[in-house]
């Protein structure tokens, strides 16, 4: 008998008899098989164990030492396609090591600057993005355009990193036989080459796509969306499911031209009248709604009012955050418009309808009436500014946050993260000043404290080119607090001026 | 060097971040570096600032902070500046020759400080020179006395089965493993203490177990017959007991002397017990020899002189007595070599042959480097083979720390791959695609 087939048939009677214990199953006709090893095995063995133990050494070298790579019968997998984009180099690669490691906000803007110098991740640091990125699907169209051929490749490889599997040059492929999460990618990219196009294809397979599917094709409707949309959008409030009627509703009421709009219009000037007074300033006369008519209930999706809140109250307000802010009180600019609204009965219901409103629309009039007036009502200046912060840089709430700034209002520091980033080298300047000046100020350890976070967000926003100017700080920011915070910001600062830098140098 | 080598120095997260923080020449009173050192005063919160200083060529480092973490954040953000290009270039201040003209001695010491940590015998080390013959003449007594309790606990763990081994608490194996660490045999120690792991793992545990026991039992029994052995395989089994040589002995014994250019193929870090171990492969151009460079710390402490992985430098090894000659000390270590180089890469049926002949050697050879060439990483049922030629394919051990980042490296294509072969599973440490050297994390 040859030494592999004595092996193959001593080796599992010596794993049972092991297992089982000699005690139980003597070893005896062990070695049955002859093999050039078994003298080794049995040569002066007085017990059972002693031959197990040996048999065992001996059998378990030899199969370490013989272990054969296995003949393998494959399909290979295709590799993946030729990379158009050259690698970022080294010091790059390593930025974005440390972002994923430990300063995750500011991937979105790394991604940015290697879009911007057309460079990808080197591949072995693929993975480790699509580890960070598979469960945020924001960031996947950035995170697909910088994984270049090869994470479209891993795409195919492993199934939680399928959003990347569509191939970036052809979203229409990936449409027509990408998976769930390939296609919405893919959607989102026709979306930006060509909205009514892109529409035109998701109404052709609107009947096939899973009942679960379809709120996440019309939420991402948002991209490039228009006036063209509007027909499709409205005949979504028809849906069966609630979430696909609420998504619809959100987007109708970002466009002012929307059925939508006009039917909420139409009610409000039924519970809202100016009327005018001799000698005396106007007045708003509010009724609330008795009910709410079929085509509204059909608009209105949550009818149930949060705690606190009447029915009525809580109908007017869904009604008003619907109508354009410009459309509500016709013939009044928006500065007016709010000091009437505080004025007059139902004034909360409707303050709270216009400013929400003001972010779906994106009314940027009546947006800086709200931050004028922030000194007033701070909870509903602020909730119209935050929301909405994917709307476009706007140089009059950039200039009415810097005059907060430059007039040094206490709570201007709340209001500089209304704006969303990169900020311009006005505002950043603005900004710096403002920190400067409170550095010198007596400002206590407790301002430092919960400012923290309004220095870390901000950090991630300022122009990183204003930290390589160098500039000491005040000698009598002495607070050990104030220190840490100043030092931290500008840490973060410095990294992000590198960032720049490291990407720069390549495009 | 990058700043992501300098970030693989840090013994924790906290150094990292306070590091960055002191990259920035700004933090630093003065910052300066010429060919061979690194250097640089910080002001920390005493009156006198801290001095740091780096020599470049093996990054051996020191500062007068009183840190008890290794290397501190001065160290790291002076690295880290450096690698930034923000250090002046100028002249070395004196204390920086100073403490060079220390080091070397004070290195000799801390290496045969560490290995002795690794022998688990550092209440030995106290006694060093007292009289050596008598000490070790008792251990002797205690290593024949401990195998041969051994023996008999393996014999009575094979007539109970291993099904019984199986149900035992932890204790069972580590109060074994305790009682052969007081027998002075930590080699055996270690093998027996593994064990508590292997009777759980899983499908095949039985098999895993056996050969294990197997191993045990085997280096038992050659110690007993120590006297008839070639004194090649002899030194193996004393190792692998647990004897363990200082740098000194084994330059004196200087069993095989090697110069080359060595190429650093592949680099592990692993927590144990009380230590930190770092295995350094290297595969020399000319000889094409390899060796295993094996160094040790007390846990959370610095890896002396540590290479960076796919480096290549020119120095003089001498390996460590064996029938199956890998381990080796590296001495007289000279200039690195710049740029990405491909070593001369086998087959996988080859490597595995070399492995066998090895085993032939030392029985108790626990790990054997392989580089491979024109092997395809493929994926199959969450498990990854490499593949060559669609002919033989070897797997790779599951909780490879790289695995995915040797997939997206290879992108299905062929690529050359280094790493440890255990007799079971690969552990890719680097790969070569296309000129460029990537390590896969450790």
């Amino acid at each position: 008998m040859n030494n592999e087939s004595a092996i193959a048939a001593t080796w599992p009677t010596l794993v049972r008899s092991a297992v089982v214990g000699t005690q139980r199953s003597p070893a005896i006709g062990l070695l049955s098989e002859e093999a050039e090893w078994t003298a080794l095995i049995r040569g002066g063995t007085s017990s059972d164990e002693t031959l197990v133990l040996r048999a065992a050494a001996v059998i378990g070298l030899l199969r370490r030492a013989g272990r054969r790579a296995p003949l393998v019968d494959r399909a290979e997998a295709p590799p993946a396609g030729p990379e158009t984009r050259p690698r970022c180099g080294p010091a790059a690669a390593a930025d974005l090591l440390r972002i994923l490691d430990r300063e995750p906000g500011l991937l979105p803007e790394w991604l940015a600057l290697a879009e911007r110098a057309q460079v990808r991740v080197p591949e072995e640091h693929v993975p480790l993005l699509f580890s960070y990125a598979e469960s945020r699907a924001a960031l996947h169209p950035a995170v697909i355009a910088v994984a270049g051929a090869r994470g479209a490749w891993l795409g195919t490889q492993f199934s939680e990193w399928g959003f990347a599997a569509g191939t970036p040059d052809d979203p229409g492929a990936a449409w027509l036989h990408g998976e769930f999460a390939a296609r919405l990618a893919a959607f989102v990219m026709l979306r930006r080459i060509d909205p009514a196009d892109a529409r035109e294809r998701l109404i052709a397979t609107w009947e096939r796509e899973a009942a679960r599917e379809r709120v996440a094709f019309v939420r991402a409707l948002h991209t490039g969306l228009g006036d063209a949309d509007e027909p499709f959008l409205d005949a979504r409030l028809d849906d069966r499911r609630k979430d696909v009627r609420e998504a619809a509703a959100l987007l109708l009421a970002r466009l002012p031209a929307s059925r939508l709009a006009a039917r909420a219009t139409a009610a409000a000037h039924a519970c809202i009248t100016l009327r005018k007074r001799l000698l005396q300033s106007p007045v708003l006369d509010v009724t609330l709604p008795e009910a709410l008519s079929a085509e509204l209930q059909r608009d209105v999706i949550d009818l149930k009012p949060p705690h606190g809140v009447g029915e009525r109250a809580w109908m007017l307000r869904q009604i008003v955050a619907h109508v354009p802010p410009a459309q509500l009180v016709p013939g009044v600019d928006a500065a007016h418009v709010l000091d009437l609204v505080r004025r007059c009965e139902h004034g909360p219901a409707l303050l709270h309808g216009i400013a929400a409103a003001t972010a779906s629309y994106d009314d940027e009039r009546m947006r800086t009436a709200f931050l004028i007036d922030a000194a007033g009502d701070h909870g509903a200046g602020a909730l119209a500014l935050t929301a909405n912060q994917d709307a476009p840089w706007s140089e009059r709430r950039r200039d009415a946050i810097v005059a907060l700034l430059e007039a040094g209002v206490p709570n201007a520091l709340e209001f500089t993260l209304t704006l969303p980033g990169p900020w311009d080298r006005r505002f950043s300047q603005a900004f710096l000043a403002y920190l400067r000046a409170l550095a010198t100020s007596s400002a206590g350890s407790a301002l430092w404290r919960t400012r923290r976070e309004v220095f870390s967000e901000a950090a991630l926003r300022i122009e990183p080119a204003l930290a390589d100017a160098g500039e000491e700080w005040p000698a009598s920011a002495t607070q050990e607090i104030a220190r840490d915070v100043i030092d931290a910001f500008y840490e973060t600062v410095r990294f992000r001026a590198g960032l720049r830098r490291h990407l720069e140098s390549q495009s | 060097m990058t700043a992501a080598d300098v970030i693989s120095l840090a013994p924790d997260a906290a150094s990292v971040k306070a590091g960055e923080a002191l990259a920035s020449p700004r933090k630093w009173l003065a910052l300066g570096s010429d060919a061979s050192f690194l250097w640089g005063e910080c002001q920390g919160s005493g009156k006198v600032p801290y001095q740091v200083c780096v020599e470049l060529g093996t990054l051996a480092y020191a500062c007068s902070c009183p840190s008890r973490k290794f290397p501190c954040k001065h160290v790291l953000g002076a690295l880290l500046a450096h690698v930034n290009a923000s250090t002046a270039s100028g002249t070395p201040p004196e204390w920086v020759s100073e403490w060079h003209a220390k080091r070397s001695e004070k290195q000799q010491r801390s290496a045969a400080r560490a290995s002795a940590v690794a022998a688990g015998a550092a209440p030995e080390a106290g006694e060093a020179g007292a009289a050596p013959s008598k000490r070790a003449q008792t251990r002797e007594r205690r290593v024949a006395a401990g195998v041969d309790e051994c023996e008999r606990w393996l014999g009575d763990l094979i007539r109970l089965g291993l099904a019984h081994a199986r149900v035992q608490p932890a204790s069972f194996w580590e109060g074994r493993a305790a009682r052969l660490v007081d027998a002075q045999c930590p080699g055996i120690a270690r093998r027996v203490r593994a064990l508590a792991a292997t009777v759980v793992s899983g499908v095949g545990w039985e098999e895993r177990t056996l050969t294990a026991l197997g191993e045990i039992a085997l280096l038992c029994s050659a110690y007993g017959r120590l006297d008839t052995l070639a004194p090649e395989l002899g030194a193996d089994v004393r190792r692998a007991i647990g004897w363990t040589q200082t740098h000194d002995e084994i330059a004196a014994r200087a069993f095989d002397i090697v110069t080359d250019t060595w190429l650093a193929v592949g680099i592990r870090t692993v927590d144990e017990e009380r230590i930190t171990a770092r295995r350094t492969w290297l595969l020399g151009s000319h000889t094409r020899r390899s060796a295993l460079y094996l160094q040790f710390a007390p846990k959370g402490a610095p890896i002396p002189d540590p290479l960076v992985a796919g480096s290549r430098f020119d120095a003089t090894l001498i390996y460590l007595e064996s029938a199956a000659p890998l381990r080796a000390i590296v001495t007289e270590r000279g200039a690195g070599h710049n740029g990405a180089f491909v070593p001369e890469a086998t087959s996988i049926d080859a490597s595995l042959e070399s492995f066998a002949r090895a085993l032939a050697g030392d029985p108790w050879l626990e790990r054997f480097p392989f580089v491979l060439a024109d092997v395809t990483p493929q994926l199959e049922h969450e498990a990854v083979w490499l593949v060559r030629d669609a002919s033989s394919a070897l797997p790779l051990a599951g909780g490879s720390p790289g695995l995915r980042a040797l997939l997206a490296l290879s992108g299905g294509s062929p690529l050359c791959v280094a790493g440890e072969w255990d007799g079971t599973a690969f552990v890719p440490l680097m790969a070569w695609s296309a000129g460029r050297a990537v390590a896969l994390g450790s």
